[in-house]
């Protein structure tokens, strides 16, 4: 059982580190085409809305004639970022069913396709995409199918292959220590233990000073504290997890695996060190929650019996007053909290992402407990992408309506200048000119004797040639914007007539699905704070068993130090 | 050792992030089932949604451009930066024929996109066939932190059919300076 939560833990861990890869993978064109650059300065901002549509559009006007088969590519990548997995997955599919695309691009095809099937659990279906990967490829492709392909065996307890993967890539400096972590994660599962605790410890020991290289080194070493208390080395465990940062995201759990390797070793005394700092810690986190009964715990195994009881007690009052809070967060999100928060941050940006909320809320208390769970944060996720898309069609509803003035005064110019282009149609001017000019070609023909009489004629012929020239293309234009601009206002006319029709439309239908987004987001929080109660529910029991325990040892045993 | 038991599983649980306890407590009841399917077939629809939404910006953006800035006269222009370290940029007047048309001001997020080779579409107008003069006034903080203030003026020939011009922020090595630079695309 030991031997499976381990496993278990270090996949997560494995998880949690090939996200970083994969987030960074996007790579930097230099940019050749203005339209491009400009879909850029969306997908740079993470507005992926916006940067779909620029990309489109240039698309449709033929605007992008140097990034082709990029466009492409970065149209499937964006609409995949903003969470559509249908369209992306068509998109690839066309790029890979055309031959006339070169081996790179079918490369980045079948990646992303790779990717989308992982993402939806399709494993097989995301084996078979990453095997088609062959040639040559850059860094950036090379490292991202080496990580998802040994992921997968991974995930098929195809431990080998994925070392045998990681070890032969190729992949660049600031990549390496990323596959080399998951390399020390797959031999640790594979049994290679040794070489899987320097290979960590190498990891452990990369530099850097970006907060990336900083969370990679606190993963290797809580990965090697782990793996090292699996194995009963608690020395060697706790020097590792010392090594965590006090401060980073990870240091609860660090400070939890500290704790028991002391305890293992029968160190209670020095367990109690990490394991008070944890207990005094945001009891919303599952770890201090943890402390909170190991302290007492390490107290008893001190035979310090009346402390132990005393902190059992506290103990339990503490995660009793946190069930009564997560009731008050539980009652908050069926009282509407919880959308009041969410539709409070900005929907304006296209972003699609929880980004600043008012932690004081109830309702938020358990933010990082909540976003933790993947169905909630997907969840969250296209709720706020709804409430972007219904701003954005009130948007286009209100501004539609001036598209009908601007169309009416474009008509009322047009009728004004109408009757003066018609005099010019109507007009001989044309012909008087085609008079003239026949005229003087017969009078250059007569004339022999003198040359400047000559040089003169030809001047005022070339002269009414180029008259005749452009009043014929002001002719035909004047003809053209006759037959065709009515015909182009009714065309607009239509259009916006059509637009107006869709915008109503999808604002119903955006307003039924934005409604029952809320009620499945509602369900979702209010479970997942269930099931917190549950665990608390758990360690309260515990405690009072243990409680017990110590009353009866000690009615037992009168010997026994109750009091201190 | 009850207790103790107890507390080392639930150690190695609860480092195993909260993933576990889904499966443990709820993961696998009939009423999860169905959140779930309510969450897949909602997500499918959200797709379809985004799809439709999108082709309608697309649609509209496209007629509002052939309504308000037709081919003939349309002119487009745009900021971007080679580079742009000597130049933390904050904000871009531009002038036409000495009126000013349009002033911007960035936040931090656009100046990094513009800094990793973003194009910011900055003005959209019409002008008539002939010569303009364009004048962009760039300021930010310039170099030892000093205001900086700089113009750039050109002339552009409009002649039939959108004209598109960039205009450029480029560091210039020797001089550690910002240049800016204007280019006309056809």
């Amino acid at each position: 059982m030991r031997q499976g939560y381990c496993k278990y833990m270090l996949l997560c861990l494995l998880l949690s580190c090939s996200q970083q890869i994969q987030s960074r993978e996007a790579s930097h064109a230099s940019v050749k085409d203005l339209q491009y650059g400009e879909m850029l300065f969306y997908y740079y901002q993470q507005d992926y809305f916006n940067s779909i549509v620029r990309l489109e559009i240039a698309r449709e006007q033929g605007r992008l004639p140097n990034h082709k088969d990029e466009a492409e590519l970065m149209l499937g990548g964006l609409v995949l970022s903003y969470g559509m997995r249908n369209t992306a997955r068509d998109i690839f599919q066309n790029l890979l069913d055309d031959d006339q695309h070169d081996l790179s691009v079918h490369n980045r095809a079948w990646l992303y396709l790779a990717k989308i099937s992982y993402q939806r659990g399709d494993l097989p279906g995301a084996s078979n995409a990453i095997v088609k990967i062959n040639g040559e490829m850059t860094p950036a492709t090379r490292t991202a199918t080496a990580n998802l392909h040994s992921l997968l065996l991974i995930e098929k307890g195809r431990n080998a292959a994925a070392i045998d993967i990681l070890k032969n890539t190729r992949s660049g400096k600031h990549w390496a220590p990323y596959l080399k972590y998951n390399l020390g994660i797959a031999q640790i599962r594979n049994g290679e233990l040794q070489a899987g605790l320097d290979t960590l410890e190498s990891v452990s020991k990369t530099g850097g000073d970006t907060p990336a290289q900083r969370l990679l080194r606190d993963k290797a070493n809580l990965a090697l504290g782990y793996s090292h208390l699996e194995q009963g080395e608690t020395t060697a465990s706790s020097q590792a997890l010392e090594q965590v940062r006090i401060a980073g995201p990870l240091s609860n759990k660090a400070l939890l695996g500290a704790g028991w390797a002391n305890a293992e070793a029968g160190a209670y005394a020095q367990a109690l060190i990490p394991w008070t700092e944890l207990a005094s810690r945001n009891v919303t986190d599952p770890a201090v929650q943890e402390a909170l009964i190991a302290v007492p715990y390490a107290m008893a195994k001190m035979e310090l019996y009346g402390q132990a009881i005393q902190h059992y007690q506290e103990s339990i009052t503490a995660l009793n007053d946190e069930k009564r809070q997560l009731d008050i967060s539980i009652n908050a999100i069926q009282n509407g909290e919880l959308l009041k928060q969410l539709q409070q941050s900005d929907p304006g940006t296209g972003f699609g992402w929880i980004q600043q909320l008012d932690l004081d809320s109830p309702v938020l208390h358990y933010q990082t407990e909540l976003m933790a769970s993947h169905g909630f944060q997907e969840a969250v996720k296209n709720y706020r992408d709804l409430l972007f898309l219904r701003n954005n069609l009130d948007n286009w509803a209100h501004s539609v309506t001036t598209y009908d003035a601007m169309l009416t005064a474009r008509q009322s110019r047009y009728q004004s200048q109408l009757p003066a282009a018609q005099q010019a149609l109507d007009s001989n001017a044309f012909a008087t000119l085609q008079q003239r000019k026949a005229a003087l070609a017969d009078t250059i023909a007569s004339i022999e004797s003198s040359e400047n009489s000559m040089w003169q004629k030809k001047q005022q012929l070339s002269e009414i040639e180029t008259l005749l020239q452009q009043t014929g293309k002001a002719i035909g234009k004047l003809q053209q914007a006759d037959t065709v601009t009515p015909a182009g206002f009714s065309a607009f006319n239509q259009e916006i007539s059509h637009r107006k029709t869709d915008i109503k439309q999808l604002q119903t239908r955006a307003s039924r699905i934005t409604q029952a987004q809320e009620i499945l987001l509602e369900q979702l929080a209010v479970d997942e704070l269930v099931a917190q109660q549950a665990r608390i529910e758990h360690y309260i029991i515990q405690a009072r068993l243990a409680l017990a325990q110590i009353y009866d040892s000690s009615l037992n045993n009168p010997a026994k130090r109750i009091i201190q | 050792m009850c207790v103790k038991y107890s507390l080392l599983l639930l150690f190695r649980k609860l480092f195993l992030s909260s993933s576990i306890y889904l499966l443990a407590y709820a993961g696998t009841t009939a009423a999860d089932d169905r959140t779930a399917a309510t969450a897949a077939s909602l997500d499918e629809e959200i797709q379809t949604l985004k799809n439709e939404v999108l082709a309608l910006n697309r649609s509209l953006f496209m007629l509002e451009e052939e309504l308000l800035f037709p081919a003939s006269t349309q002119v487009a222009v745009f900021v971007s930066m080679d580079v742009g370290n000597y130049f933390p940029l904050e904000s871009v007047q531009l002038k036409i024929d000495d009126k000013v048309v349009s002033n911007y001001l960035y936040t931090r997020r656009e100046v990094e996109a513009l800094h990793r080779g973003g194009v910011q579409r900055f003005y959209m107008g019409n002008l008539k066939s002939g010569e303009h003069e364009l004048i962009a006034i760039f300021t930010g903080t310039g170099p030892n932190g000093r205001d900086y203030r700089r113009g750039a003026d050109f002339i552009v020939n409009k002649r039939p059919g959108a004209r598109f011009v960039e205009l450029k922020i480029v560091d210039n090595e020797s001089s550690k300076q910002p240049d800016f630079s204007i280019k006309v695309w056809e």
